[in-house]
């Protein structure tokens, strides 16, 4: 490496800053985690250098059980987020493929699920749910793959293939390969990155959810780990530590799994495939 | 060609069977109960027009979709430049870049709950570290629980604390432009700036439009989470009451569902005309650069 | 690996079918919200209700009251309601007036094991439609005024006695609000409470004034009465004139809850969901008092949940077993050992297993006390709407006097808000 210039150091100085800046709500997070419960808020000063305590992830087990909805969130993520890529990219790969007209309707069709909220879906898929007998499984819960988890993966999917040069799919069609084939031999392995950054997307969305858990399941038994911490998201002032513990717990997954995919991304970003 | 086309179909066909069973068929339920005084725990009768009548004269209705609209229009704007600034500033290979990308990545996993918390402290007025170096810096320090302007300015700032979504994208993204053209335009005499301008973004823009187009969507249909736990829908009362927040107090706390469905297809009416001008937007910005084809 | 990958979907996919297990046809579906010790609670009545051979119980816990009325109408609505669930009588009205409740009367009077008169009847009262009880009360509990004794020796003045004026109350909050390190912001204040329409509520009542025209008859806000205006007056005062309750800015900043359990607020108007969190302080003794009187007599507000079956509740029979086995003698001394309710059913709140000799607060006592002068906020369908709009006019008066209207336009103001929210509105 070269000695770094004035403009390194400003350089290395602004992504200090940047960095610090996003992380301070984590740090926030990680920090009330581990304060005294029934403690005011930590000032200023207090934030690294104040009391701290294991009480709160105690106070977490003895509260809530955690041992069954993490086995389920893992269950329900390990199936959705595959089976929602693969949903999306196919989708995506016709919308892109597809003669011009057609695709527009598919990447339309997504673009207005996208624009409905998800409250107004609520009671209809919930009766669904229900006539089908689904209400005490985590089906519904892995439902959601069949729209790709969001109907912005297969726009993103469409937009990353429609970019690959159509010469490759006329040699890969020379060749006799099927669409699906093509899809297989041609469009994936050129967009990894993309397939990876949606994968980790889907991943926390998955992870994460909370009002799907809490609308569609309606046996305790097959709640996931966002609900069974979410019994303390009302709680008051004085058990916040134990909330943002519970938190902790949620998010450290997600966070290595982003941290991952991220290091992949990177890479194929920067050509280092 | 037409056996291919078939073959097509079938790849989307999961994605529509999903889209008839979980969206259409409960949006359509829901957008018929709009012309209902449904309350979920009865049975509906019909109304006609009379709750959209109502929302026409309902002043909390008209500050929700007034602050919708605000917040949508900064936010949208705000959090594309901050995820493509950053996906762009931080592109260089290197080990400090890579550490600061997944930085700027991290805060968007956290759950909305949790992130929500994160903020009432960093707002807190009187604890807050926010407060605190803005003191110490001799700026003003605003009351961002207590008073109006400031509550909204809050709100804006937490979305864009979670653009790590979007800077995943647009570095995926990036990756994908082929670094030949790049290069040529640089053999041209284009500069940095001149490259990205000319080269980069025509070929990002659909990449752009997309991310513009679901955050509008997030923006005005999600984001009553930490408005909800941050601010309480205030203060002063209705200050951050979003049109999602009214729209899931009128239907599900109030459980007047009728009158919440009108207001869903006013909101999406409004998330519509907005992707709408999004589109028109960039596709003549693309079109006046005429380097790129849809 | 990607083999591998494929497998494990596949196998993950069939755990997922699978976990679902048999249905059990008899099993009562229960839906209940609360803070986590309550939860801990209901599922000690649950496995206590399965140990003497009840049958099974699946509880559907909750965390708040908003996300327990969408995850109940979404569920109804769906056809997929809960064979029972605990409802604030607050929120009851909606529930009702759309006629999702079923009666309980006929299997209240059939039944061997409970008995109408047995429970406290304020709290039956609030659960009644027309004469027939709907749902039957789970808890009965009644705003009281927790304080810290260790201030109030420390400032050399008596506790709250049982008979108390709301001057006696504000005179010791004023000596109770002091700045003791002199840095000109206050380190301890006299009193916390919500400006909420369901505290200022039972001062209205104390000084002769009404909430509303009528309680069995709702149709407008009747706040516009000399005494009422004179209560609400009296309450706006509490941050406006004696400054014995924290600022906005302060209320924002850290919960009165949190103030009072680290020392820093001298008595707080509040129910009895505190008590679990309250009982974890060690660094003074503190303990309960009946609210002060306003006029002549002393009147609290009801807070009080129900156990109500909606009319197409899959498990009726098993439901009301399950209910008769919670609100007995056992379940009920079971939730009342969890410290945060107070027991419905009277024999078991006069008993030790509520009063708790030994725990604090010593005076638990004053919670049933009060019970024979409660009263209740009406339980018509769009409540809760007029609560928030009430409220949200009340907090800005309470906090921000520059920019907030005098009491009678405030009253107005009210009025005008709430108007179309009543029957007939």
């Amino acid at each position: 490496m070269v000695a770094p210039g004035r403009a390194g150091v400003v350089r290395t100085a602004a992504l200090v800053v940047v960095a610090a800046l996003f992380l301070a709500p984590l740090i926030l997070l990680l920090v009330g985690s581990f304060r005294p419960v029934g403690l005011p808020p930590p000032r200023v000063g207090e934030l690294l250098g104040g009391p701290w305590s294991l009480d709160s992830y105690r106070r977490l087990f003895e509260l809530v059980p955690l041992a069954a909805p993490a086995l389920n969130s893992l269950l329900v993520a390990a199936i959705t987020v595959p089976i929602g890529l693969l949903v999306a990219s196919w989708a995506g790969f016709a919308a892109a493929r597809l003669p011009s007209r057609q695709g527009a309707f598919l990447a339309a069709s997504a673009v207005i699920v996208l624009l409905i909220p998800v409250t107004s879906l609520f009671v209809g898929r919930l009766t669904i749910f229900r006539t089908a007998g689904l209400t005490d499984t985590l089906i519904p819960l892995i439902a959601t793959s069949l729209i790709g988890v969001s109907p912005a993966f297969v726009l993103v999917f469409a937009w990353s293939y429609r970019r690959l040069p159509s010469e490759l799919f006329d040699i890969a069609s020379e060749f006799g390969l099927s669409p699906l084939g093509m899809w297989w031999r041609v469009a994936l392995p050129l967009t990894r990155g993309v397939t990876a950054a949606i994968a980790a997307i889907a991943f926390v969305l998955t992870w994460n959810d909370y009002l799907g858990p809490l609308i569609y399941v309606s046996d305790q038994r097959r709640a996931t780990l966002p609900l069974a911490v979410g019994t303390l998201a009302a709680s008051d002032g004085p058990r916040q530590p134990i909330m943002l513990a519970g938190a902790v717990i949620v998010v450290v997954p997600a966070l290595a799994v982003a941290l991952v995919v991220m290091r992949r991304v990177s890479r194929v970003a920067e050509g280092r495939r | 060609m037409r056996s291919e086309r078939r073959a097509l179909w079938l790849m989307a066909s999961p994605f529509l069977a999903g889209l008839a069973v979980l969206v259409a068929g409960p949006a359509l339920w829901t957008a018929a109960m709009a012309f209902t005084d449904a309350n979920l725990v009865g049975a509906p009768s019909f109304v006609g027009l009379g709750n959209f009548r109502e929302l026409l004269e309902d002043p909390t209705f008209r500050l929700a979709l007034r602050n919708s609209v605000m917040f949508a229009a900064l936010a949208v704007p705000l959090r594309l430049v901050l995820a493509l600034g950053v996906a762009l500033l931080l592109a260089r290979p290197t080990r400090g870049a890579r550490v600061a990308r997944a930085a700027v990545v991290l805060p968007a996993v956290v759950p909305d709950v949790a992130l929500a918390l994160a903020f009432t402290w960093l707002f807190n007025p009187l604890y807050g570290p926010l407060n605190a170096v803005l003191g110490g810096l001799g700026v003003p320090t605003p009351a961002w629980l207590t008073e109006a302007t400031p509550a909204r300015w809050g709100v804006i700032l937490m979305s864009l604390f979670v653009v790590g979504e979007g800077v995943l994208i647009a570095i995926a993204a990036r990756g994908q432009i082929p670094r030949e053209l790049g290069e040529m335009a640089a053999e041209q005499g284009a500069g940095r700036i001149g490259t990205f301008v000319r080269v980069t973004m025509p070929l990002m823009a659909p990449v752009l439009l997309l991310m513009a187009v679901r955050d509008t969507a997030l923006s005005l249909q999600s984001s009553f989470v930490p408005a909800l736990i941050v601010t309480g829908g205030g203060p002063p009362p209705g200050a951050t009451t979003y049109l999602s927040l009214f729209v899931y107090r009128e239907g599900f706390e109030y459980l007047r569902y009728g009158y919440a469905a009108a207001a869903t297809l006013a909101m999406f009416a409004v998330a519509a005309s907005a992707v709408w001008l999004e589109y028109r937007v960039v596709s003549r910005w693309v079109s006046s650069r005429s380097g790129w084809s849809a | 690996m990607r083999r591998a990958l494929v497998a494990f979907v596949v196998v993950a996919l069939a755990a997922a079918c699978t976990a679902a297990g048999p249905q059990d046809r008899a099993e009562v579906r229960v839906m209940v919200a609360g803070d986590p010790e309550e939860l801990l609670a209901y599922r000690a009545v649950a496995d206590a209700y399965a140990a003497a051979g009840g049958g099974p119980v699946q509880l559907l816990e909750i965390e708040a009251r908003d996300a327990l009325i969408s995850r109940l109408s979404t569920a109804i609505a769906a056809g997929n309601p809960p064979d029972l669930f605990l409802l604030n009588y607050r929120y009851y009205g909606q529930f009702r007036e759309a006629g999702a409740l079923a009666s309980m009367q006929g299997r209240l009077d059939d039944s061997e094991s409970l008995d109408a008169d047995a429970f406290f009847p304020a709290a039956m009262e609030a659960f009644r439609d027309g004469g027939e009880q709907t749902c039957v009360p789970q808890n009965a509990a009644s705003l009281v005024l927790y304080y810290n004794a260790g201030l109030f020796a420390d400032a050399g003045i008596d506790t709250p006695p049982d008979d108390w004026t709301w001057d006696d109350m504000v005179a010791a909050a004023r000596t109770l609000t002091t700045d003791d390190d002199g840095d000109g912001t206050v380190d301890v204040y006299g009193l916390g409470v919500e400006p909420e329409i369901i505290r200022v509520a039972p001062f209205i009542w104390s000084g002769g004034g009404e909430v509303v025209n009528d309680d069995d008859d709702p149709r407008w806000l009747a706040m516009d009465s000399v005494k009422a205006a004179v209560a609400l007056q009296a309450f706006l005062e509490l941050r406006q004139f004696h400054g014995v309750v924290p600022t906005d800015e302060e209320a924002e900043s850290e919960d009165l809850e949190t103030r009072f359990l680290r020392g820093g607020l001298a008595m707080l108007m509040e129910s009895r969901k505190v008590v679990p969190t309250f009982r974890t302080i060690e660094g003074f003794d503190w303990d309960v008092a009946a609210l002060p009187r306003l006029g002549p007599e002393p009147v609290s507000i009801l807070h009080s949940d129900a156990y109500c079956m909606p009319v197409d509740a899959a498990h009726p029979d098993e439901a009301w077993r399950f209910l008769e086995f919670a609100l007995g003698p056992e379940g009920q001394a079971i939730t009342a050992g969890a410290g945060r309710t107070v027991p419905s059913l009277m024999s078991v709140a006069s008993s030790e297993a509520f009063l708790t000799p030994g725990a604090e607060p010593s005076n638990s006592q004053v919670f049933l006390d009060q019970l024979t002068s409660v009263r209740s906020v009406p339980n018509i369908a769009r409540w809760p709407e007029i609560e928030d709009a009430v409220n949200a006019l009340l907090e800005e008066a309470f906090y921000e006097p520059a920019i907030a209207p005098e009491t009678p336009e405030l009253i107005a103001a009210m009025q005008f808000a709430t108007d179309p929210l009543f029957p007939g509105g």
